[in-house]
């Protein structure tokens, strides 16, 4: 229940979440010579706290659009990680971090990795050079860099985070240079063609079309887009979700049917509670498809399997009956009627809450299995 | 809300849109008056110069570097007094006031500043209070110096007012030259019996340490946060934050005190001005239960939400189990609107919350 995607039978690559440090620390513990040989973070890294750290900061300059990572599965196991970071987006310039635990070397894991990725910046982001910057020692990481087609563009030394100063090779490659193969998409893959996928600060034209469109009966739900709602405060609004996300405080994702943006859907978590409040729309063109019906379930899932929540709840106004023979389809227990809740559109709304515990949830998985 | 009494016709009340009208219509009254040595006055044209002001007065509140009142004289607003602090480091601060032209001559402000002078030296512990005026104001001069205020100086052309440079009397009062009349005094909003809702001070972080660390088994049933607070460290963030909300205009946390004694704590979790709402939270200590302190301090915030807010809706959540917490909102007229299954999440185990609310038109036909 991640954002992955399947570079071929083999290979699979997950965006980082901040719920992988658990899952880290015992292959960085069990590499740490091999790993930290060239990389001077391993040595910080060296409890769960600290690690867990290092990747909430990654996640935080997600926000900015500017820094992702992914973790490499091969053949279902955990096997290293790789991670692109634009230092000044005006260059285009990307720069591609990335390791392997000892025993995955040598199978070409890195090389299809880098392949994924380099489609991913150069095509999908659109950046312009990508580079590789390794110690000059580390010939592995050379070998990786010049099969793919980088050159030798600078090789200077550098003062270390030890004090040691190394040669460093930075390797470089133009996206005239690259041949882009595919088009590399990190979705949450649900069934009947649809699929989740975390909305970035690049989505925000897109989101922010797709609610243009559908303005006039979301103003009636949601109070904010009464006061005009611009392109720049939904890239504000994105890059604030993505940074609750790295605090694994929730999550906001596009829903898309057959490959078309759709709809948004996203979890607010209250972690001291282990609760989580949903919301959701789905544009007027694909309503009725039972997509809303799909999604939900996705990330119902998601919060109580992956992230072991113990309550989910939806709020609904009470004439939005669409939303709310979803939520009884759903199996969601109507707890309450906040009345006369908010003020839209100058009109005194009451909404209704519903909401799924976690033994019914496992309830619900377990007829579906019988 | 809160206010100072100085005498039977005389209190301070810290600012806020309780009649922000009668105070904007006494600045507009005054204009002339008032921007002789103020020159803001001058500049005053709608109501919403007084509501912004006001905020602002709130936001330095909540920093916790200015006490601005409304003057109320016989029920009426006649003007304004404040205290600015400078630093609490060196505990130094500085008065400020003025008066409508029909209030001058009674000898108010000069009653008001010494009330005031006994909260900046007696609670306040300050060591220097200052006062500037313009060197030609004669009567706000006269002021500082029947206050017993020695002028330490002439500020030359020091403040730049409406395109005139001021030149400024500086006057101060030592913490040793004041002689304390009134002791302990605090801004409040008493509901009698002795009990009183205030606003905490940052001092007193050690003080709501100590009221939770002896109540602990008691508050631990109901409260998150009990386990949390393993030091002073942690109620002076709660200060810092409830203090942070008020001036940011989105909440207010008012601390129960019976007979000068803190006994618990009310508040409003936010104000959610747009869609002029509000959630009340509270809780007291064990010795202080079962009295109708908990539900007449409710009821005070209850009637400020809709009365003076003008919001619409207030919420209150209470664990199902817990009956005297459950029994205010009910007594206060509150309906149940239903049951949050699973709620919160106490220490090791889930709670179901009642949800109650009480809608504005509900409180105006009790």
């Amino acid at each position: 229940m991640s954002f992955s995607y399947k570079v071929d039978a083999d290979l699979t690559l997950v965006m980082q979440s901040p719920q992988d440090a658990p899952l880290l620390m015992p292959l960085i513990n069990a590499n740490r010579e091999h790993i930290g040989a060239h990389m001077g973070w391993v040595e910080g890294a060296s409890t769960l706290e600290r690690l867990t750290q290092y990747l909430q900061r990654d996640l935080k300059a997600m926000a900015t659009g500017m820094r992702n990572a992914w973790l490499i599965y091969y053949r279902g196991d955990l096997v290293g990680r790789i991670g692109l970071w634009v230092r000044d987006p005006s260059t285009r310039t990307v720069e591609l971090h990335y390791w392997l635990i000892e025993t995955a070397i040598g199978q070409g894991i890195m090389h299809r990795s880098v392949s994924c990725i380099l489609d991913y910046a150069f095509g999908v982001l659109g950046l312009h050079h990508a580079v590789i910057v390794m110690a000059e020692k580390n010939t592995a990481s050379q070998r990786v860099a010049q099969r793919l087609g980088f050159m030798l563009e600078v090789s200077k030394p550098e003062l270390q985070w030890n004090a040691d100063v190394k040669t460093m090779l930075y390797y470089g490659l133009l996206r005239d240079e690259w041949v882009i193969t595919s088009e590399p998409a990190f979705t949450m893959q649900l069934p009947h063609g649809v699929d989740l996928r975390l909305t970035e600060v690049r989505h925000a034209r897109r989101a922010y079309d797709l609610i243009a469109r559908n303005e006039t009966q979301l103003r009636l739900w949601f109070e904010w887009l009464n006061h005009g709602h611009t392109l720049i405060d939904e890239r504000a609004f994105i890059r604030i979700q993505l940074e609750r996300y790295a605090k694994g405080e929730g999550m906001m994702c596009m829903i898309h049917h057959h490959g078309q943006y759709v709809g948004s859907i996203s979890i607010e978590v209250d972690i001291d509670d282990h609760k989580a409040q949903l919301g959701y729309f789905i544009d007027q063109s694909a309503r009725r498809q039972g997509i809303a019906t799909t999604a939900i379930r996705g990330l119902l899932a998601y919060a109580f399997d992956r992230r072991e929540l113990q309550r989910i709840w939806i709020r609904v106004a009470t004439d939005n009956g669409a939303s709310r023979h979803l939520a009884e389809k759903l199996g969601m227990v109507q707890e309450l009627v906040l009345r006369e809740e908010q003020l839209i559109a100058g009109r005194r709304v009451s909404h209704v809450v519903y909401s799924m515990l976690r033994d019914e949830w496992q309830t619900q998985k377990e007829m579906q299995y019988t | 809300m809160f206010t100072l009494v100085v005498d039977d016709d005389i209190s301070l009340r810290l600012h806020d849109m309780y009649k922000v009208e009668d105070f904007f219509n006494l600045i507009m009254k005054n204009k002339d008056f008032i921007g002789r040595f103020l020159g803001w006055a001058h500049h005053y044209k709608s109501i919403n110069d007084a509501i912004g002001y006001i905020l602002d007065t709130r936001k330095k509140f909540g920093e916790g570097n200015f006490y601005g009142t409304q003057l109320y004289y016989r029920g009426q607003i006649a003007g304004s007094i404040g205290l600015i602090i400078h630093s609490w480091a060196s505990g130094k601060a500085e008065m400020g006031y003025w008066l409508g032209q029909e209030f001058t001559g009674k000898g108010i402000i000069t009653r008001a500043a010494k009330a005031l002078l006994d909260f900046a030296f007696g609670t306040l512990n300050m060591h220097k209070v200052i006062i500037r005026c313009d060197e030609n104001n004669t009567s706000s001069c006269a002021v500082a110096e029947r206050l017993g205020f020695v002028q330490e100086g002439t500020l030359f052309e020091d403040v730049l007012d409406d395109h005139t440079y001021r030149t400024m009397k500086l006057f101060r009062m030592m913490a040793h030259d004041w002689k304390i009349e009134r002791r302990g005094l605090e801004f409040a909003h008493r509901l009698g019996d002795g009990i009183e809702l205030r606003l905490f001070r940052r001092e007193q972080a050690d003080i709501l340490y100590a009221l939770v660390d002896s109540n602990r088994e008691h508050l631990r049933q109901w409260m998150q946060w009990v386990d949390g607070t393993n030091s002073p460290d942690v109620t002076r963030g709660a200060i810092e934050r409830g203090l942070g909300r008020y001036g940011d205009n989105n909440g207010l946390t008012c601390a129960i005190w019976v007979n000068n004694a803190l006994v618990g704590v009310v508040d409003y979790h936010y104000w959610d001005l747009r869609h002029m709402r509000t959630e009340i939270g509270y809780w007291l200590s064990n010795h202080a239960t079962g009295k109708g302190i908990m539900t007449r301090s409710v009821e005070a915030l209850v009637a400020y939400a809709f009365d003076v807010m003008g919001l619409h809706r207030i919420e209150i959540q209470c664990s199902t189990e817990n009956i005297a917490s459950c029994a205010i909102p009910e007594r206060l007229g509150f309906t149940l609107e239903g049951v949050k299954r699973c709620g919160e999440f106490l220490y090791d185990h889930f709670v179901d919350l009642n949800n109650y609310a009480l809608l504005v038109h509900e409180w105006d036909a009790r």
